[in-house]
């Protein structure tokens, strides 16, 4: 019951402060579409004559939004740490009842949530404007992104250890939005290592799914525990990661200062 | 009563390359339940240090604390179910949400449903009059508010211990003393143990019970608040006088006295002597009798606790108090 209130409390205000920023939240989102439509008529002039490129569009609709998750996914974590830190507030989420983790995770859950909502909305406009058919199966999007997002989370946990250690970190933020594009970019059919990549594999179910119709059935029992095993090794090598910095940043006194 | 807090033989060390400083040095204390226990010292005396090492928030070199005899080394956890703390002013606040939002939500993280809270919730708002700011981002409140904000927070989860890191910091003289009367109040109604850390010797003297002084990480006086006062009062007097002291009545009464001022005026000149005994001031009179000098009046001086910790940061060497 301690776990589930404190669950609905990181709820709440996630909730509050999503009202509170609307305005950001809607100005990001339009940049965001706007980006997509200059860069979409850009493909489609040039693919017009290129059977190839034509075909790929979907998949360059689907990876933009898959992009724009994957990036408030993992900059989502570090930003909220290094936040909590600048504030002052870190050191009180130190303190509770439940170890820092569990609101951690609690963070990352509802953030998941929000992340699927802008993703749907995303996609809907995005097919409305660009009249391209998608299997719009959203129940077996958002299991996959569930899960997937995951291993995002772990990185972004990595880069938090490193916010509270070095307390600058933008630029390395601003590098790895470049590394995400190239994984979001580079297939695992041209390149099989890729795979191994954070969300790679949940990436590539999600564009089964949305390109190819595919449903959760439809994968086997080996892309589930693929999945799963790519999501768990990244969420527990940044939750080592990060503890790593945890442990340096007790011994220094750093937790409250920014 | 039962000790539930004991630091014992605490020792915490920064060290960043070449640089090494022991910013808490082999400290010992304990507080009692229900009690309100002050440490009292200069910036960067280590006040700050001690409380975020029985937080949890700091690791430390040497010794331990024990919280309700957990370890915060090896039990943090445990020892976390009975404290609460307001660290560096107001920062444990969330200045962009209300102070109902921020009530719930500290309430919740700590495992609180909002149903289980809401009568301590409404008691804690009407104990700290912030009923009609209740729905006002914390933001917009005056400093003075947001430490009751701050405050009231750390009481929310109903936790025995409250520490308590510089509360009455940057308040005006209204709202610090408001601030001294509810930290005594909340102890007295609440039976809460409040540990305090202040550079403000009215605060100390006003609501606490007993008092470490600490200077350069280590304790330089730990006693009750009236013993410190009683002890370094003992004896302390002021003559008040016309005329020159010659060379005679100087070395004669600097074998009495502890230590001898002489402040001279332009109508009449004053003497500050400390005795070791009160009956040695038959002795002064006797030589003050012979002297050419006129007595005006002779007043024992009473020292607050200011002039203690001044007295005392002086003996252990330190010229720069704040």
């Amino acid at each position: 019951m301690k776990y589930f209130n404190s669950f609905i409390a990181v709820c709440k205000k996630e909730w509050i402060e999503l009202k509170r920023y609307w305005f950001n939240t809607v100005v990001g989102l339009c940049m965001f579409l706007l980006m997509f439509m200059a860069l979409f008529s850009g493909a489609k002039s040039i693919g017009q004559n290129n059977f190839s490129l034509m075909d790929s569009l979907e998949g360059f609709l689907i990876g933009y939004a898959l992009w724009f998750l994957a990036m408030g996914a993992f900059a989502d974590t570090a930003h909220a740490i290094i936040d909590e830190s600048r504030k002052g507030t870190l050191e009180q989420l130190y303190m509770t009842d439940v170890p820092f983790t569990w609101l951690l995770i609690s963070k990352n859950m509802i953030s998941t949530i929000i992340y699927s909502i802008i993703f749907v909305v995303i996609i809907l406009i995005q097919t409305k404007v660009t009249g391209i058919t998608l299997n719009l199966d959203f129940i077996s999007v958002f299991i996959t992104l569930f899960i997937g997002l995951f291993s995002l989370y772990g990185i972004g946990l990595i880069l938090a250890g490193l916010g509270l250690i070095f307390k600058k970190i933008q630029n390395l933020l601003g590098v790895t939005q470049f590394i995400l594009v190239g994984i979001m970019i580079v297939s695992p059919t041209s390149l099989p290592f890729v795979r191994l990549l954070p969300f790679v594999e949940g990436r590539e179910m999600i564009m089964d799914i949305m390109r190819n119709g595919y449903s959760l059935w439809d994968f086997s029992i080996y892309n589930w525990l693929f999945l799963l095993a790519n999501s768990i090794f990244y969420l527990v090598v940044g939750i080592y990661g990060y503890k790593i910095a945890e442990m340096q940043v007790l011994k220094r006194g750093m937790l409250g200062q920014y | 009563m039962k000790e539930i807090l004991q630091i014992s033989n605490l020792e915490k060390v920064y060290s960043n390359g070449s640089f090494v400083k022991k910013a808490v040095d082999n400290i010992s204390f304990s507080v009692n339940t229900g009690e309100i226990f002050g440490l009292l010292g200069p910036n960067g005396a280590g006040k700050t240090s001690i409380i975020k090492c029985i937080c949890g928030l700091l690791d430390y070199e040497g010794g331990d604390v024990l919280v309700n005899g957990y370890s915060m080394k090896s039990k943090r956890r445990k020892g976390l179910k009975y404290i609460s703390a307001v660290l560096e002013g107001n920062r444990n606040i969330y200045w962009r949400m209300t102070v109902d939002e921020n009530l719930d939500f500290f309430s919740g993280i700590n495992g609180m449903s909002r149903s289980s809270i809401k009568d301590r919730k409404e008691y804690l708002l009407q104990q700290f009059q912030l009923q009609e700011q209740r729905n006002q981002v914390v933001n917009k409140l005056s400093r003075g508010m947001k430490q009751k904000v701050a405050i009231a927070i750390s009481l929310i989860t109903n936790k025995d211990i409250v520490l308590l890191d510089e509360p009455t910091l940057g308040l005006d003289v209204a709202m610090s003393h408001e601030m001294r009367k509810l930290l005594r109040s909340v102890a007295k109604e609440e039976g809460k143990t409040i540990l305090l850390s202040t550079h403000d010797m009215n605060v100390v003297e006003e609501t606490c019970d007993r008092l470490v002084i600490i200077n350069e990480g280590q304790i330089i006086a730990k006693d009750t608040v009236s013993n410190l006062k009683t002890v370094f009062n003992n004896d302390i007097y002021q003559i008040s006088y016309i005329g020159v002291i010659n060379n005679s009545l100087m070395s004669g009464m600097e074998k009495i006295v502890v230590k001898l001022e002489i402040k001279e005026g332009e109508d009449h000149s004053k003497m500050i002597i400390h005795l070791h005994e009160a009956t040695e001031l038959f002795r002064i009179f006797e030589m003050i009798k012979e002297a050419p000098i006129k007595l005006i009046s002779i007043d024992r001086v009473t020292k607050n606790l200011e002039g203690i910790f001044l007295d005392l940061l002086k003996e252990a060497g330190t010229h720069e108090v704040f």
